[in-house]
């Protein structure tokens, strides 16, 4: 069984980005670049099948500039057999990413595909439905487990009030949530040996899709700076306070 | 019991002149108040202050320096409270010389530098640093709270100790003001400066018995802009001292844990050891040479994403609190680099009960020893033992304020040092005013 992992280059979620100069878009340059959380999350879930024996191959694909093959390659070390490097220097909006998907999808014709359910940077929550819908298959979002029968994926979600189980037909498209596994440490001579893996190219001009920005991005702000709080050192203070200065209470 | 009420009363008359001298909010005598200004992060002594005052300007210490003088009343000076040896806490009705209200700071284009008064708070100094689009490289889990002057007279070192050196390293000038009401200007304004020894060495680590440190200049530091870290797995620290002495350059911080720690922190390991290497340049590309040579050696070592270094830093940024928690006896111990790993396997053959936790700046020879279960102290004392064995300090960073008095004194390798010391803060503080009991027991 092939396993077909789509990850996303996103900014390092430690990095507090900021808005460019004109506000028009945020400002990555010189920013630290990472595979999405979400993703990595797919990725781990995807090797973990595949070393209980449940799956022969973890293919990984991306979108983007040359760059991405960073992520790719921290993919691979971690485990992926195989990256795909879906090549375009402009970036794509999801329903675009979700077209690309679909083809390399009829070129791999994975039983599975996991992928992360939404980007950390655009919080689109969007690519893995479309691409579910678009191919026809099941789809089955944020999973909290993963367990695969044969034929069938077994998906536990967390929804409010509880947990609920589906099950979907193989092939299926499974998005991945924050408590599905804990990514493991890529080893560094793993790394290293990863930057030496081939890597697939594929143009995305000879893939045939029509790509279209159908949202515009109008202006990026930061939000409003926040006075700093005080401690108060007893309840007469904070009444004192909400009384005397922010006049809040009578 | 008569003469400490005669005491009282000679000490409210006192603190009525001191008090008429001051505005009202600088001055209090209000429990509360008494007991949070009276006391610093170590509770082992009661907090037992006369009064706290607020200076808010030069000529308001002047005026209490004076009054102290006049009356023979004691003061000990407090920053941020957030010293580990008692060093701030006022225990024998001494006034308690705030520096909240000396919170002034101002950045200096031309030189990259902050000036800043005595109260300014650590974070703040580091956020006005940041926002030039520069880097103050004083780092550990309480500058929200400690003061730029308590960092100074603490002289403060934390993780980035290896690439940065201590708090003295980023001090271009003091303001001191001694108790004679003598204001002292030790600025370097000039890179190379030989007109003698350096006499701002007399106040780093001073913990507030040489003079006020009235105000600071610090230089800043460009930002690194390329970050990693690894986590290597080991029982053998010779590998890690291996990596260290390779790549000392480009090396900004070496934390460690061993395996009971890890425990606590409830994450498996069959190592005795995980350590955390940081690695800092402005060039990429010098960073991942020194990564491909460490791939290169037969290590159990891993890239961490920053979700993993966020956990590994939380984590580590916990333990001092859970085992503080769990009650442990805290040794901050520094031996020599190269005796380090002896140091530690001794610690381990001792620990038949299982309940010593080390942790600490690998990079500095620095260990964090916590010992659980040990009312006797015995083990604490055998370790001690040991570690004048190995010509090691009692205290690596944490200062000796009222707590380590007698500690320090059964180190002679410190004895002479403490004489010079003496001798110095007679000349400058004869009726020692400016902090009793702390360095010496008397
Ligand atoms: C959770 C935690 C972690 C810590 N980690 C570290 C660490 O990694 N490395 C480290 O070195 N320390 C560490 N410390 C100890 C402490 O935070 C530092 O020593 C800090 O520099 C103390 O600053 P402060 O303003 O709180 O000083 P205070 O506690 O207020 O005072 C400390 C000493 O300095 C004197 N002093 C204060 N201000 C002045 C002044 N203006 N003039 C003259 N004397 C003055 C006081 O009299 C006292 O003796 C830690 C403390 C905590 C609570
Ligand atoms: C050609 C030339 C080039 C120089 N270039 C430099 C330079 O580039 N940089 C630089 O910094 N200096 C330079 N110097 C100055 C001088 O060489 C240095 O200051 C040197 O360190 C002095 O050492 P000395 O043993 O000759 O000391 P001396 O000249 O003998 O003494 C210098 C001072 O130190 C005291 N002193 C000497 N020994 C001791 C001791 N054991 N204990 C206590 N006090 C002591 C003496 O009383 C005296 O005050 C140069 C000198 C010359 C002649």
């Amino acid at each position: 069984m092939k396993i077909l992992v789509p990850i996303k280059r996103v900014n390092d979620y430690n990095v507090k980005v900021r808005p460019n100069q004109s506000n028009t878009d945020v400002d990555l340059s010189n920013v630290k670049m990472a595979v999405n959380p979400f993703c990595e999350i797919a990725i781990e879930e995807a090797i973990r099948i595949k070393e209980s024996g449940n799956a022969d191959e973890v293919v990984v694909v991306t979108v983007g500039d040359e760059k991405h093959q960073e992520q790719l390659r921290t993919a691979l070390a971690l485990g992926a057999d195989r990256a795909i490097h879906v090549k375009t220097e402009n970036p794509l909006q999801p329903l675009d990413v979700a077209k690309v998907l679909v083809k390399v999808f009829e070129k791999e014709l994975p039983e599975l595909v996991l992928m992360g359910k939404q980007g950390i940077d655009g919080d689109h929550n969007q690519t893995g439905q479309m691409l579910a819908a678009m191919l026809g298959l099941p789809q089955a979002t944020f999973a909290s487990k993963v367990e695969l029968q044969s034929g069938i994926v077994e998906v536990t979600r967390e929804i409010d009030g509880g947990l609920e189980t589906l099950k979907a037909e193989l092939p299926a498209i499974v998005t991945t949530d924050l408590r599905l596994n804990e990514p493991r440490y890529a080893s560094l001579p793993n790394i290293m040996k990863a930057k030496r893996k081939p890597i697939d190219e594929l143009d995305l001009g000879a893939l045939a899709v029509s790509l279209e920005n159908r949202v515009e991005l109008v202006a990026v702000e930061s939000p409003a700076e926040r006075q700093e709080g005080v401690k108060v050192e007893s309840v007469d203070e904070l009444v004192d306070k909400l009384k005397n200065e922010a006049k809040v209470i009578e | 019991m008569l003469t400490e009420n005669i005491w009282c009363l000679k000490m409210t008359k006192e603190l009525n002149d001191i008090a008429a001298h001051f505005n009202k909010d600088q001055f209090t005598t209000d429990k509360a108040k008494l007991e949070k200004y009276g006391c610093d992060w170590y509770k082992g002594i009661t907090p037992n202050a006369a009064a706290i005052i607020f200076p808010e300007t030069e000529k308001d210490v002047l005026k209490l320096f004076k009054l102290c003088n006049q009356h023979g009343i004691r003061l000990v000076i407090s920053g941020g409270r957030t010293g580990l040896s008692g060093g701030a806490t006022a225990s024998h009705q001494e006034i308690v010389l705030s520096t909240e209200r000396l919170n002034k700071v101002h950045w200096v284009d031309n030189s990259n530098q902050i000036i800043c008064q005595a109260g300014v708070v650590t974070d703040i100094a580091k956020a006005l640093a940041s926002s030039k689009n520069r880097l103050l490289p004083i780092e550990f889990s309480s500058t929200s709270a400690s003061t730029i002057g308590g960092n100074i007279a603490t002289n403060a070192a934390g993780a980035k100790f290896i690439k940065y050196g201590a708090t003295k390293k980023h001090v271009v000038g003091l303001k001191i003001i001694m108790v004679d009401g003598t204001i002292l200007n030790l600025t370097n304004r000039n890179e190379k400066d030989a007109t003698g020894p350096d006499l701002m060495e007399l106040f780093f680590g001073s913990e507030g018995v040489m003079g006020l440190i009235f105000e600071a200049t610090l230089r800043t530091y460009e930002l690194p802009e390329f970050r990693e870290s690894i986590l290597v797995k080991t029982n053998d620290l010779s590998e890690i001292h291996s990596v260290i002495n390779e790549e000392r350059n480009l090396i900004s911080a070496v934390e460690f844990m061993d395996d009971n720690c890890l425990q606590l922190l409830e994450k498996e390991s069959d190592y005795q050891y995980e350590v955390l290497i940081e690695f800092e340049s402005s060039n990429q590309d010098v960073v991942d040479q020194a990564l491909e040579r460490i791939a290169a050696k037969d290590f159990d070592v891993s890239l961490l994403n920053a979700r993993q270094l966020n956990e590994f830093w939380s984590a580590r940024e916990n333990l001092p609190v859970i085992l503080a928690d769990e009650g442990a006896n805290k040794l901050d111990l520094c031996v020599p680099l190269n005796k380090i790993d002896l140091f530690l396997k001794k610690i381990r053959d001792y620990d038949t009960k299982n309940s010593i936790y080390n942790f600490g700046h690998l990079g500095d020879g620095n260990v964090h020893v916590n010992i659980l279960l040990d009312e006797s102290g015995a083990l604490a004392e055998q370790i001690y033992l040991l570690l004048q064995d190995f010509d090691g300090s009692p205290s690596a960073e944490h200062g000796i304020g009222k707590r380590k008095t007698k500690l320090l004194k059964k180190f002679t390798n410190y004895r002479d040092k403490l004489n010079l010391l003496k001798q110095l803060k007679n000349s400058v503080d004869p009726t020692n005013i400016l902090g009793p009991k702390v360095f010496f027991e008397d």
